[in-house]
């Protein structure tokens, strides 16, 4: 009983070394930006003020500081209640921050316990300070805006997948680079560009939207994304386009190093559906189809051949060829592979397989 | 202290109390009644107590025999009145203490002649009288199955036990309990299938009890229990029929008590409490469903307002994309923590439900309305709690509700409360270490000797059949093994199973 007494004596006494987060007794941020200008760092951070239910009212937060590491508590000077990232869907990092190398920032949120492994980074053309401002002034806008897009865009079109854990795992992992999504802002909006590629945790290039989705496929088994192809009529003399759906793809590498230079051969497979195409492409013919299908594959071989060929010239290697070749040799050295990573004769092979055309005759 | 030994001196007394000295302390209260009348020479006394005896009965089966049939007779002695008088139970006792346990119980006694030692004890009790005849079961109703329940008469349940298990290996032990109440307590349980430790214990323990009036059987039930600091029922006391001959079919243990129309048995789970009769009467597929149903609504009403406490409180990370604008707008006018908004609400519940059962059946419906609807709404308006705090305490409410044994629904609604506390003082940490707390404890608990979390511990693979899931018929032929049934099956599974082809 008189244990039982101390027990309960302790516990009351405890009490008052809690740490008290109540959920509305805290500013939640749940975008954060990073700039520099003129060698200071610029914090930007979207904080919801909740209204009706689900209605929210985005409001921005700016403060600057000569490091990194206290923007957030610097913040917390201009909020009347206490700054608490444990919400945060996204961060933003301007050109120039890129630039200059995120590792510092990457680093501070892959320790941070109260940060998910699911949080979004993005690049952002120009100031991420302005994006933001974009984002919060839109009418009806919520503050998880730029996280929901590229959420969405993962999900349903040609984004590879990406986040936090993703990131870190590609930076940190011997024979990969990372990539984060790109925005940019257009008028009044904001608009996904492609991906932005890093090189230790620098930004270096960039891959437009269209060329995402081969990276999509490079990556891994995918369902989604689109991709859109020239077509031209020889006899008409006119030029048209198609556009193709994928459903199913996935790619398989093989690596042989007999003689002086690598081979890697890459096979894709695609299995698509035609969305839209010109009314004068008869589609259910199968010329017509074995037409589309063959340019298809010849333009995603050129395109993959390009791309790999802007990886090389960049070098970096955002698809992980180096571990993948790491599980494939013994004794690998990545600095060895990456003196010759631009030797390396890449030789795609792509198979579509048009399996729908749409409902009609 | 001074009724105690009060009493002490009235037992050393006992022993050399006479008959005249008895009557003469009975005398002192009114109801005591006394008939002296002669016929043909034979002078007869009647004691009893009015309160207690029928007096039809006292009339057309005693006065009305001595006054036609011993006329007739040429000599009239005590031994000749049990042919004389038609009565079932009827004895010639010289002992003073039995005479007086049994004037006590209804019984009439009859002194020929002055005999001063010896007389007639002749039972007279009106064993109905204001008691209601029958139970309709409306505390553990179920929809399909008998509707049939105990009563206060333990002479009634008996029976009504007796009728439905047809063998003679019922066996029924009988004690008494209680120095003033005199409480006739029964344990049934089938020879050949209940083991005797069992048998053993349960009537060791109801002889040891030192206890003056036993005004129900959940008083025993406390006194018999093998941890009285815990809040956990150890047996299922119930008012069912059925129950109980599952119970004692099973290999279990039933204790009735007389003045009592709940009966107790083990030794009990902790899954027995959120069994209930209708399980056994729907098909096995939804009477496993029920019951799932049933567990979930016990762990979410224990957990529910805590982990809300915990999330809001600590752990805002936690909170879905899509919930955080709900719950802090909903919080955002509330001026209390967490802790403080959901004791106001679960009070507020725990009142409503008292009051709802202290009062008159209908003032508590329109008390039901009032509180739920009017209670919880105002509350919200008046920023006392958030409107996602009052549905998930109501539903914690409504999922308490769903276990069918009142004990087990009562510890439910009382364990929520330490583990509310210890979600505000540690989160999401408090919590796991109060559910840990709570697990070691059940696995602590015994009920008569045998474990109370089998079959999970220790495990007993066969015994899951019947435990989170009812499976059917088939599978539960054997008598679950923590009990030790002296035989296992209940009946013989191959003949069950044998297919009767009309053509072969």
């Amino acid at each position: 009983m008189k244990r039982i007494a101390f027990i309960l004596l302790i516990m009351l006494a405890l009490t008052g070394c809690k740490n008290y987060r109540v959920v509305d007794e805290v500013q939640i941020i749940q975008a954060m930006g990073y700039d520099v200008k003129n060698g200071n760092y610029i914090g930007t951070a979207i904080y919801p003020t909740f209204k009706q239910g689900p209605m929210t009212k985005p409001n921005i937060l700016t403060t600057s500081s000569s490091t990194t590491y206290d923007l957030i508590p610097r913040l917390s000077s201009k909020s009347a209640l206490p700054i608490e990232e444990g919400q945060l869907r996204l961060v933003l990092f301007g050109e120039e921050f890129a630039k200059g190398g995120i590792t510092e920032v990457v680093h501070s949120l892959a320790r941070n316990n109260k940060i998910g492994s699911r949080l979004q980074l993005a690049v952002a053309k120009g100031d991420a300070e302005e994006l933001l401002r974009i984002t919060a002034k839109k009418t009806l806008s919520d503050t998880l805006y730029l996280s929901n897009l590229v959420e969405q865009n993962i999900r349903a079109m040609n984004l590879p997948k990406m986040n936090l854990h993703l990131f870190l795992y590609n930076y940190f992992g011997k024979g990969r680079d990372p990539f984060l999504p790109y925005f940019e802002k257009k008028g009044d909006f904001v608009k996904l560009e492609g991906i932005a590629l890093f090189k230790d945790g620098r930004f270096v290039g960039k891959v437009n939207l269209r060329d995402s989705f081969l990276v999509k496929v490079l990556l891994n088994e995918t369902k989604n994304g689109m991709y859109q192809l020239r077509v031209a009529d020889y006899r008409k003399k006119e030029e048209s386009r198609v556009l193709l759906q994928n459903l199913f793809a996935r790619s398989r590498y093989e690596w042989k190093k007999r003689g002086e230079r690598p081979v890697l051969t890459i096979s894709i497979h695609i299995q698509a559906a035609v969305k839209d195409y010109p009314s004068w492409l008869d589609m259910p013919q199968k010329n017509t189809l074995k037409m589309v299908r063959e340019k298809m594959e010849k333009d995603i071989e050129t395109s993959v051949k390009n791309l790999m060929e802007y990886f090389k010239e960049k070098e970096v290697d955002p698809l992980g060829i180096g571990d993948f070749v790491r599980s494939q040799t013994r004794n690998w050295n990545e600095e060895e592979f990456y003196r010759e990573y631009k030797e390396i004769d890449i030789r795609p092979h792509v198979k579509v397989d048009i399996i729908q055309t749409g409902i009609g005759e | 202290m001074s009724i105690f030994s009060f009493f002490k001196k009235n037992k050393s007394k006992e022993k050399t109390k006479t008959l005249p000295q008895l009557l003469n302390e009975l005398k002192q209260s009114s109801d005591f009644a006394n008939i002296q009348f002669e016929t043909r020479g034979n002078h007869i006394s009647i004691y009893y107590f009015d309160s207690l005896i029928d007096p039809k009965l006292l009339q057309q089966n005693v006065l009305c025999h001595l006054q036609n049939d011993v006329p007739g007779r040429s000599s009239l002695s005590l031994d000749d009145l049990p042919q004389i008088l038609p009565v079932q139970r009827i004895e010639v006792t010289d002992n003073v203490e039995t005479i007086e346990t049994k004037l006590l119980k209804g019984f009439a006694m009859l002194q020929l002649n002055e005999n001063k030692r010896r007389c007639v004890l002749i039972n007279l009790a009106s064993e109905n009288l204001g008691l209601r005849p029958n139970n309709d079961s409306e505390n553990e109703f179920s929809v399909v199955g008998p509707k049939v329940g105990f009563v206060e008469n333990i002479g009634t349940n008996l029976h009504l036990i007796r009728r439905q298990l047809v063998t003679p290996n019922l066996i029924f032990r009988e004690m008494t309990i209680g120095s003033m109440s005199k409480t006739k307590v029964v344990v049934a349980y089938i020879d050949g299938i209940t083991n005797e430790q069992t048998v053993q214990t349960v009537v060791q323990r109801l002889n040891d009890i030192e206890f003056d009036i036993v005004f129900d059987n959940s008083l025993l039930d406390q006194m018999i229990s093998d941890n009285s600091s815990s809040p956990f029922p150890l047996f299922v006391s119930t008012e069912r029929i059925d129950r109980v001959v599952y119970a004692l079919v099973e290999g279990q243990v039933a204790i009735f008590a007389d003045g009592s129309p709940y009966v107790i048995t083990g030794p009990s789970t902790l899954f027995h409490f959120f069994t209930s009769p209708e399980d056994y009467y729907l098909p096995w597929i939804l009477g496993s469903f029920f019951r799932l149903i049933r567990i979930f609504g016990v762990m979410f009403s224990t957990l529910a307002s805590p982990i809300y406490v915990a999330v809001l409180t600590y752990h805002y990370e936690m909170i879905p994309k899509d919930l955080l604008g709900p719950i802090i707008f909903s919080r955002s006018n509330v001026p209390f923590p967490p802790i403080l908004e959901v004791l106001f609400l679960e009070i507020t519940i725990e009142l409503l439900r008292e009051a709802g059962a202290r009062l008159p059946t209908k003032v508590a419906q329109t008390l039901g309305i009032v509180g739920g609807i009017v209670i919880g709404q105002a509350s919200v308006e008046a920023a006392l709690t958030s409107n996602v705090l009052l549905i998930i305490v109501a539903l914690a409410a409504l999922a308490s509700f769903t276990t069918p044994i009142f004990k087990m629904s009562n510890t439910i609604r009382f364990i929520r409360f330490p583990i509310i506390f210890f979600a505000t003082f540690w989160g999401g940490v408090g919590i796991v270490f109060a559910i840990c707390l709570l697990l070691i404890h059940l696995g602590r608990l015994q009920s008569f000797g045998s474990p109370y979390l089998v079959p999970f511990y220790p495990l007993r693979r066969k015994d899951f059949v019947d435990s989170l899931v009812r499976s059917s018929y088939s599978g539960t032929v054997r008598r679950p093994s923590y009990l030790r049934p002296r035989t296992f099956w209940r009946y013989d599974p191959k003949k069950a199973k044998q297919k009767k082809d009309i053509d072969e």
